[in-house]
């Protein structure tokens, strides 16, 4: 799935990176099932930049853990680069989650007792990365993210944008072709906000990845090419790519 | 505080081992340094009849060095014209029989005059069917001589029950027990006379049937010693056992390789109480490893949610909390070896004054204490696999979820 293969499909012809088909996610609470997800349909082709919008409750976080492998479907096939995730073993999601995908949460979830540096370099620590490689990806990265100075910090010796920005660099870490980010400006001032959309339209831009947000935010959605409105577990909106922000 | 649980568990276990290696060591130096080759006895019952003929006896059979008879009474006491009596572990001796037995070390603790204090060697008073005449000597203890002011050429009652009758003996010397009982609070006092006065004193002599009479000269016990050729060689003492047993099938005859064994077997009780006392305060060390370390991952739910979340496995999460977990119970380990050595000191310390011997007790081997590190180690690392397999099973988005 990684380097050879896609990038060189990708230059062809923009490939379906992500298909879900009639995907059902029920739960229970306490008597009553609830439907996070109703047979929802949606593709997602590499190189994407799209945002998932919708109310409470609707459905858009457990979109993305079914996205980022760490939920399974109650119903319905998950196809990521052609492959039916829902079939795959625990060890193989963990490692499509550590090689392929790149997580942003909205509380950036760094550990407190590691640098920055640390904090980035992690991922590719478990994904057995040399440590010369690893330096020079780590520090590289931080620098993307205009934090090469800060590299020893601490996550309280940061603020908030600071923050989210080391977060991104560490799911940038093992080169991913896809890029989750759940609600990653929620905890950030306007200004900070939109640097931190704009770093990822950059990546998008610049390096290809397929991004996926899910916000409240509708300048954050606006800064998008594909808007997926979800309502009760059901996409209620799909818009068409914006060619004018190209 | 986790820390010191551990390391205060390894103090107690390594103390109680210390102490339980340290208490056979000695038994076994005890009975290893002895000059008593062969003990014979009875199992039940009330000893053997015809000491005296029995001990000519084996003193005549060419592998005996020496052999001496004993019997033990609980015997009452009292200073001369005193109401208030006490009562002391009372050893029947024949002294110049007894002499040969004692190791250097003992002999020590009684008086160098005459035969350790008696002025009579032998037993004169056996005579003939015991009508010959009394010694009354008698030796006490360092615990009678405090209690009662006495010393050498001051006379001692003796009866065989506290109303008497009571017969006036000499106090021919005094010794050293090495024994106080001062830390069970009940002080103990040991006296020792010729063998057939206690034996007379006791009844053990001759029994009185209607108008007639049988010398039935009770003792409990024989002293062997062999000859240095015989009591060196393990196969010569067991055959000469085994030509005892022959002879007297009713009595019991006991090698040092047999008290060596009975003495071991002893001891894996008293290990086992040690060891069991330690062993729950090493539980309650692991309890607090368990709890704090459920409480870590607890507390670090979000985090190993997040790790989960970017693709970290299962096994690095285990391993994580297993290392750190480790990590205390090693420092705990490490911490808990010095004050389990001066623990040691401690309870044998006390040990000692509670039964008031100068021996030592405890024993602190290297090999010991590297054995125990090591299992609590394991033992650490076992319980400590509990904590880490409940951090790899956690669900990632209710970790996420929790952190929120």
């Amino acid at each position: 799935m990684k380097e050879g293969k896609s990038k060189g499909k990708a230059k062809a012809a923009k490939e379906v990176l992500v298909e879900l088909t009639k995907v059902s996610k029920r739960y229970k609470m306490g008597d009553t099932i609830v439907k996070a997800l109703d047979k929802l349909d949606l593709t997602i082709t590499e190189g994407e930049m799209m945002s998932v919008m919708g109310p409470s409750g609707s459905g858009k976080s457990t979109l993305l853990n079914i996205i980022g492998c760490i939920d399974n479907p109650t119903d319905g096939r998950v196809c990521i680069d052609g492959r039916d995730v829902s079939e795959l073993k625990d060890a193989e999601l963990t490692r499509i989650r550590l090689t392929e995908i790149g997580f942003i949460f909205q509380q950036f979830y760094l550990i407190p007792t590691l640098t920055a540096y640390e904090n980035v370099e992690l991922p590719m620590r478990e994904a057995r990365v040399g440590a010369d490689e690893r330096r020079e990806r780590t520090l590289g990265l931080l620098e993307l993210v205009g934090l090469k100075d800060r590299d020893k910090h601490y996550p309280n010796q940061l603020s908030g944008g600071e923050q989210q920005r080391v977060a991104i660099a560490r799911a940038l870490a093992n080169n991913p072709r896809l890029i989750l980010a759940d609600e990653p400006t929620g905890e950030l001032d306007t200004k900070t906000a939109m640097r931190i959309i704009e770093l990822l339209k950059e990546l998008n831009r610049n390096k290809g990845i397929t991004v996926i947000i899910v916000t409240h935010d509708p300048r954050v959605a606006n800064e998008t090419r594909r808007v997926v409105s979800l309502q009760d577990g059901a996409v209620v909106g799909d818009t068409p790519p914006l060619a004018a922000k190209e | 505080m986790t820390i010191i649980a551990v390391a205060t568990s390894m103090a107690l276990l390594l103390s109680m081992q210390a102490i339980s290696e340290g208490l056979l060591q000695n038994a076994k130096d005890n009975i290893e340094k002895s000059k008593v080759d062969i003990g014979i006895g009875v199992g039940e019952g009330n000893g053997i009849e015809g000491g005296h003929t029995l001990m000519e006896t084996l003193k005549k059979d060419p592998e005996v060095r020496y052999a001496g008879i004993y019997r033990t009474e609980y015997l009452a006491f009292k200073k001369l014209g005193s109401n208030k009596q006490s009562w002391a572990i009372t050893e029947g001796i024949i002294p110049k029989e007894t002499m040969p037995i004692l190791t250097p070390d003992e002999a020590k603790r009684f008086p160098k005059e005459g035969y350790f204090g008696f002025k009579e060697g032998g037993d004169p008073h056996y005579g003939n069917n015991f009508t010959g005449p009394w010694t009354y000597e008698v030796l006490i203890d360092k615990n009678i001589q405090s209690a009662l002011g006495l010393n050498k050429g001051d006379q001692i009652e003796i009866g065989r029950t506290a109303t008497g009758p009571y017969i006036t003996f000499n106090v021919s010397g005094v010794f050293d027990s090495q024994l106080t009982g001062a830390g069970i609070g009940a002080k103990l006092f040991f006296m020792s006379i010729h063998l057939s006065e206690l034996q007379s004193l006791t009844g053990n002599d001759v029994i009185k049937e209607g108008n007639t009479s049988r010398v039935v000269d009770k003792v409990d016990s024989v002293s062997v010693g062999l000859l240095p050729d015989i009591r060196t060689d393990v196969s010569k003492v067991e055959d000469y056992k085994k030509k005892l047993e022959a002879r007297y099938p009713f009595y019991i005859v006991v090698t040092k390789n047999d008290r060596l064994i009975r003495m071991e077997q002893q001891m894996t009780i008293v290990n086992g109480f040690f060891l069991a006392i330690g062993g729950v305060s090493l539980m309650i060390g692991m309890l607090f490893v368990t709890c704090i370390m459920f409480m870590s991952i607890l507390e670090r739910t979000n985090e190993i949610g997040m790790l989960r979340a970017i693709g970290v496995s299962k096994r690095t999460i285990f391993l994580q909390i297993l290392a750190e977990s480790m990590v205390i119970v090693v420092l705990g380990a490490a911490l808990g070896i010095i004050p389990g050595y001066f623990g040691s000191l401690w309870g044998a310390a006390y040990i000692k004054s509670t039964i008031g011997t100068s021996e030592t007790l405890v024993l602190f081997k290297l090999r010991s204490v590297g054995q125990l590190f090591v299992e609590v180690i394991l033992l650490g690392g076992l319980v400590s696999m509990i904590p880490a397999w409940r951090a790899m099973s956690m669900d990632i988005i209710k970790s996420l979820k929790r952190a929120k």
